[in-house]
């Protein structure tokens, strides 16, 4: 699951990619296969952030959260 | 029950031009009551007195306002007027005004929902409308903010408020409240759906480059350089076909300079915009919206060709998803774009205006569109082109 994509679209791919892998990282989630409870710990996990990087794990959880169930 | 849609422009004073758009809109809705009522008013006409001209004159509608960087109708675009559209249909409108946006994104937001989100049975389609102040730098976080409360179904149009590239205050406005530092947020609940569409027309500049450091919405250093020292030496080559210098201007010039060179963020294959909208003191630049250090960015500019072409795509996108005749459109355009296309900024509205059937619009100028579907997972554009079509 590519994480990072969702985010992208308002931090940039590279702001992405690394709040992403701290974050998977912190909570010792291999990156290579991300389970959708998993996905939601990570974001639960970057929502934490001040500022936008916080404000766009939070939108982009409750987005995923209506793709998914 | 059929929508009507009408729009109109005045120039003069702030009272002076909010009767006048008063009475012209009265004429054209021929005996029906608006629901909505939206104005946009150079700084000319401070909103407030605009605004409160409206409401004395239609005192059941919402109605909502900001201040500009230009304004247009189907009839033509302008400087230092004011222009107004009202629709009145089948269809109920809650809205609100959220104050400190700065401070608290979150609860300004929250305050201009208030409960206006809910559904309402028998409209089943929600639409929501927004107008924010670009110059907290919380554009982005206020769209999300608001889409994540709205949810995927509920599209979000809308525009951050100018003020004739003063870059010093803008102005929103809910009824008889008018403020800088706040959102406003209109729910219209209706049978049928209403149509988005969005475009920009920007190609890539630089090559990518590292925001090395930024805080919310200033960005401080790009590689490790004075952000402004990048911008002026990325885009000098540009600049220098158009006879300007940008290590010439004046601190007045930089403003509408920067508007022509903006930041483009790789998001997939397109590239988000982010507008600079000012140069500070220190050699940082002030964005309509926050940057995050370690993004990395590339310096865009627009083509006058691309910018017309992509009016009439939001236009058509916009139109193919209300997906039957249209009343109306309210238009959300930046104003980088009229700065781009000079006089033929005029053109771009006629396509936008010949794409929709020739019913009639209104716009203004924008620092930044909004714009969110489902699927999007951002909503804060620069340099865009956002058209909210009506359906009859």
């Amino acid at each position: 699951m590519d994480l990072a994509s969702h985010l992208a679209s308002a931090l940039g791919e590279t702001k992405a990619l690394e709040v992403v892998r701290a974050a998977a990282a912190g909570l010792q989630i291999p990156r290579e296969q991300i389970q959708r409870e998993q996905a939601y710990e990570i974001l639960d996990a970057i929502a934490k952030e001040p500022g936008l990087v916080g404000i766009t794990a939070s939108f982009v959880k409750s987005r995923l959260i209506l793709q998914w169930g | 029950m059929t929508t009507h849609f009408c729009t109109a422009s005045a120039r003069g004073s702030a009272s002076d031009a909010g009767t006048a758009l008063g009475n012209a809109l009265s004429e054209r809705l021929a005996g029906h009551d608006p629901e909505l009522v939206m104005v946009f008013a150079s700084t000319s006409q401070p909103l407030a007195g605009v605004s409160a001209a409206l409401v004395q004159r239609f005192p059941g509608a919402t109605v909502l306002g900001a201040s500009t960087a230009g304004e247009f109708t189907e009839e033509g675009d302008g400087k230092q007027g004011a222009v107004a559209c009202a629709m009145s249909g089948d269809f109920k409108v809650s809205a609100g005004l959220g104050s400190g946006l700065s401070a608290d994104p979150q609860r300004a937001v929250e305050q201009a929902l208030g409960g206006g989100a809910q559904a309402i049975e028998g409209y089943s389609h929600r639409s929501a409308l927004m107008l924010l102040d670009p110059l907290t730098g919380r554009g982005e976080e206020a769209v999300l903010l608001a889409g994540a409360r709205l949810g995927a179904g509920v599209p979000l149009a809308g525009g951050a408020a100018g003020d004739d590239l003063q870059m010093s205050a803008t102005h929103v406005g809910c009824g008889t409240s008018v403020e800088s530092d706040a959102v406003v947020l209109a729910v219209i609940h209706s049978r049928v759906p209403l149509g988005l569409g969005v475009s920009h027309g920007h190609r890539p500049l630089s090559e990518p480059m590292k925001v090395t450091r930024a805080s919310e919405s200033t960005v401080y250093e790009i590689d490790g350089r004075p952000a402004w020292a990048v911008w002026a030496e990325q885009t000098r080559a540009s600049a220098a076909e158009r006879g300007v210098d940008p290590n010439a201007l004046q601190d007045s010039e930089v403003g509408a300079y920067l508007l022509r060179y903006e930041a483009g963020l790789p998001a997939g294959a397109e590239l988000k915009i982010r507008a600079p909208l000012s140069r500070n003191d220190d050699g940082s630049l002030a964005f309509a919206c926050a940057i995050p250090e370690g993004a990395t960015l590339r310096i865009t500019e627009s083509v006058p060709e691309a910018q017309i072409e992509s009016a009439r795509r939001a236009a058509r996108q916009a139109r193919e998803r209300a997906g039957t005749k249209l009343a109306g459109a309210i238009v959300f355009d930046c104003i980088c774009r009229n700065l781009i296309l000079g006089d033929r900024f005029g053109t771009a509205v006629d396509a936008i205006s010949s794409e929709l059937g020739g019913v009639p619009l209104a716009g203004f100028e924008t620092y930044g569109e909004i714009a969110l579907s489902a699927g999007d997972m951002s909503g804060f554009h620069n340099t865009t082109t956002v058209v909210f079509a009506v359906a009859e």
